[in-house]
């Protein structure tokens, strides 16, 4: 079964009238995700005696992509050049489309339901996700299933923080009905993994499975808060609806 | 201006406030639709008090109201783990508690929280109140 490998830069590629292009991306420091997360905006308010939620990150998605871009391939270039890093601001002449395709790629994680039949171990919880991460030596992208995260059962004190962390707002246009900013825990949720994580399946480093300070170090920061908010997510109970 | 949530202590008493009296209303509502249609049951639902302030405030309070759940279950929670704003949310949190139980007494005989304070009669068990003379 292939693995993510955490340390090698990302190439996306993507097909657009015929033609592939590959953008690589460089592995990204949790600082510059955490910046990613800074950048979205989450608002509720009332609207006529409704709950109106609104999300909007693609500004972020963007600035992630322009921190962490480092070369496209499959473009026409301009005359006499011979590289795209020749020529001055070329990340703002790729398509718009393409730059929205690559940053939806690195935050196209999600949870997923075990695929194996194994039980929970006591003491210990598993969570699983499902990412697009890069291509493959084809150059054909793929989505990794059954990404296996092993926690630690977090603590009262570690469930009390997040809940806390998580109801962290600012009210703009004045305490009643004023437009409510949520903050984000994130950044809660990186430093909960770290505490928490025991081992990772579904990832290498430089080759192989990495041990707990390798998963701590070279962990998507993404994949964390992902696996974090999985972690502390309430389980689903199963419903009989008609009863038999 | 923005107005940080966790520090507006004023606002978050209200909010818990007003979840106090939506839990009391509903908890009526319950009771007294038990029996009713659909119909009856939506317009007793429209007279569920209204939320008021933004929403940070009410997702900030029911942190409060499970930590204060955890303290009442006998799990300590030390002084030192709290940041000041929970501290004085769940300040804020007893002050909230104090003034419903004031205004819906509960009932000595059944326990069940009054309308308010000046009935005569349980609507639970039907216990006689003694008024107070002036």
């Amino acid at each position: 079964m292939s693995a993510i490998e955490l340390k090698a830069p990302r190439i996306i590629t993507i097909e657009d009238r015929g033609k592939n292009y590959s953008l690589t991306i460089a592995r990204i420091p949790a600082k510059v995700w955490l910046r990613y997360f800074e950048g979205i905006q989450s608002t509720s308010e009332n609207v006529n005696g409704k709950r109106v939620d609104s999300f909007e990150s693609s500004s972020a998605r963007l600035e992630l992509l322009y921190a962490t871009l480092t070369t496209a391939e499959g473009y026409a270039l301009p005359n006499g050049k011979t590289n795209i890093a020749q020529v001055d601001g070329w990340k703002d002449m790729l398509p718009l489309g393409h730059r929205l395709a690559v940053a939806n790629t690195l935050i196209d994680v999600r949870p997923s339901d075990p695929s194996d039949d194994e039980a929970i171990a006591l003491g210990q919880e598993s969570v699983y996700l499902d990412a697009v991460w890069s291509a493959d030596a084809s150059g054909k992208m793929r989505k990794f299933t059954g990404l296996r995260h092993n926690f630690r059962v977090p603590s009262v004190e570690q469930q009390r923080r997040i809940s806390r962390d998580s109801t962290r707002s600012r009210v703009v246009g004045g305490s009643r009905n004023g437009k409510t900013i949520w903050l984000g825990a994130q950044a809660t949720l990186v430093g909960l993994y770290d505490e928490l994580i025991v081992s990772v399946e579904g990832y290498t480093v430089d080759g192989a499975a990495p041990d707990r300070d390798q998963v701590i170090e070279f962990m998507d920061a993404y994949h964390k808060v992902g696996a974090a908010d999985a972690l502390f997510a309430p389980a689903s109970v199963k419903v009989d609806e008609d009863g038999d | 201006m923005a107005i940080d949530v966790w520090k507006d202590t004023e606002g978050v008493r209200m909010a818990l406030e007003e979840i106090f009296e939506r839990d009391f209303a509903r908890a009526n509502i319950d009771r007294a639709g038990a029996q009713a249609n659909e119909a009856t049951r939506a317009r007793l639902e429209r007279t569920l008090p209204a939320e008021l302030l933004a929403y940070g405030y009410y997702r900030f309070a029911e942190h409060l109201l499970h930590l204060d759940a955890m303290q009442r279950a006998g799990i300590r929670i030390g002084a030192n783990q709290l940041t000041a704003f929970e501290a004085a949310g769940l300040v804020a949190l007893h002050r909230a508690r104090k003034t419903f139980e004031g205004n819906h007494p509960a009932c000595s005989a059944c326990g069940q929280r009054q309308h308010n304070r000046f009935g005569r009669e349980c609507p639970g068990c039907g216990a006689k109140f003694r008024q107070k003379r002036a």
